[in-house]
């Protein structure tokens, strides 16, 4: 503490022990801290409830302070007007404290985790389909939500898996995701926050029923694929996001549905031949 | 003037200590096979934090991971000099921040791809070419294709699309590195060394040893220069 008899916390920051009395107690002026996130996206950059790895800068009111911290994050320094707090890699909460010969204020922040995947479809981007086949898929644009934070600082990789598939699709059954020799892929970085999406991974998911050939007629076909992500925040060790699936599926006039998360695309036969 | 040997505990006396400082400050020099970053990264560091920071800094060069680049700037940044009570051992902590900082700088300009392009991003998986009538899914095992020309097409694409996927991350963060460290560096200098020659004269050899790109030479030694 500051040397002062008494505090009275204000939640937005200040500490003003007012009522000193008696001798040997000095009487403390009020200091605030500001904060500002250092991603300009979501808007309000005063928010503090920030994602699992965010850097956010601090400034108090008083330039001569000693900077204190309790929970999981990283200090860029203890003493000055100003330094940046990066958020740690779990979920909690965070309570950055300034202390001066004659003040303490603190403030707290919510960090919060990924709590969900969304799969989008790339903007602008076309179908993969062949003229006169039941295949289909589309490009997609892996996101973590909520859009309420930014994501920016963790980075994600998708797990290997087999399918289970049956009828017109019978013949990928057991096919894996990813080549035999990896468990996962790499690892992927995020890219800034999108309002109303979320953060969105520096990735193309080739999300494509592919086509065992034969026919028509056509027979009616699912395959579906497990589908888990995991994210990491500057490094550390992996956690795993919802899990969800990518499924395919024909009926008999050829018309192929993809879907994998919250998107879901259908081409027919005589659709014409495209590509992404 | 006294002080404590920071290895040894022992006393030092402060003509020992300005040995000290003159010692490191020649170990600092390159020698025929090494250049000074070499030295900067792999030399002894009186400062425990300038050590971690240069040994993570020696890490990256050996493992390319970006993100070691970012624990030695959370090092660097925990350096205060002001907490250094004695004046000796303040100008050493100070000219080893300073080369640690510098290096860091000179490693993300060594390993950033001026042509990097952020629009040209990686995919997770690759759709094997069309054999026959078949087109598996994309990421299926290669050795499902039986085509051995449509194989060999995909195995090249796969390791092909796993590079780009490696160098698109290490140079995402080294973009990003770039960006946030670059002012640090500056903030570093302009509130370390004041006007005197003395600390001109060590900020510009040290920028002249360390740094090759021209750009941020200039920009690192006006930080230290008087202003007009």
């Amino acid at each position: 503490m500051s040397g002062c008899d008494s505090n009275t916390s204000n939640p937005s920051g200040g500490t003003d022990p007012g009522g000193s009395t008696g001798g040997g107690t000095r009487k403390c002026t009020t200091c605030t801290i500001t904060s500002q996130t250092v991603v300009t996206v979501p808007a309000d950059r005063t928010r503090t409830t920030i994602g699992v790895g965010e850097d956010v800068v601090l400034t108090c009111s008083d330039g001569g302070v000693t900077w204190t911290v309790s929970g999981e994050c990283v200090l860029s320094g203890n003493s000055g007007a100003s330094v940046t707090l990066r958020a740690g890699r779990n979920a909690g909460s965070i309570t950055a404290t300034a202390t001066g010969p004659t003040c303490e204020c603190s403030i707290t922040f919510t960090v919060i985790a990924p709590s969900e995947v969304f799969m989008g479809r790339a903007p602008g981007t076309p179908y993969k389909h062949h003229l006169n086949r039941p295949d289909c898929g589309f490009l997609g644009q892996l996101f973590l939500k909520p859009d309420t934070v930014s994501f920016k600082n963790c980075e994600v990789r998708e797990k290997n898996s087999h399918c289970v598939a049956d009828g017109f699709y019978l013949p990928f059954n057991n096919c894996q995701h990813q080549p035999a020799t990896q468990t996962e892929s790499g690892w992927f970085t995020m890219q800034d926050c999108i309002a109303g999406k979320g953060t969105p991974a520096n990735l193309n998911d080739n999300i494509y029923s592919g086509d065992p050939g034969g026919g028509p007629p056509w027979t009616v076909g699912n395959m579906t694929f497990p589908i888990d992500w995991e994210y990491r925040v500057w490094g550390g060790s992996a956690t795993a996001l919802p899990h969800f699936v990518q499924n395919h599926t024909t009926d008999t006039a050829g018309k192929c549905t993809t879907t994998k998360d919250g998107t879901a695309i259908y081409t027919v036969p005589t659709d014409p031949a495209s590509t992404w | 003037m006294v002080s404590v040997h920071p290895a040894t505990g022992r006393w030092l006396s402060g003509a020992a200590i300005l040995g000290l400082a003159m010692a490191a400050a020649c170990a600092g020099q390159a020698t025929a096979n090494k250049t000074y970053l070499d030295k900067v990264i792999h030399g002894k560091h009186m400062s425990e934090i300038t050590a971690r920071a240069a040994a993570q800094l020696a890490e990256f060069e050996e493992k390319k991971e970006p993100l070691l680049l970012q624990d030695a700037a959370d090092q660097l940044e925990k350096v205060d000099l002001a907490k250094e009570a004695d004046a000796m051992k303040r100008l050493v902590l100070r000219r080893e921040t300073l080369e640690t900082w510098l290096a860091l700088v000179a490693l993300i300009d060594k390993n950033l791809d001026p042509n990097f392009n952020a629009q040209d991003v990686p995919s997770v998986s690759v759709i094997p070419p069309r054999s026959g009538n078949v087109a598996y899914p994309p990421g299926a095992d290669p050795k499902l294709i039986a085509d051995p020309q449509a194989r060999m097409q995909y195995e090249a694409a796969l390791k092909k699309n796993k590079e780009h996927a490696e160098q698109y991350r290490v140079q995402t963060w080294m973009k990003r590195f770039d960006e946030s460290f670059s002012p640090k560096v500056e903030r570093f200098v302009r509130m370390s060394y004041t006007t005197v020659p003395g600390d001109q004269r060590e900020v510009n050899e040290t920028v002249k040893k360390l740094i090759k790109n021209p750009r941020r030479a200039s920009t690192l030694t006006r930080a230290a220069a008087p202003k007009q």
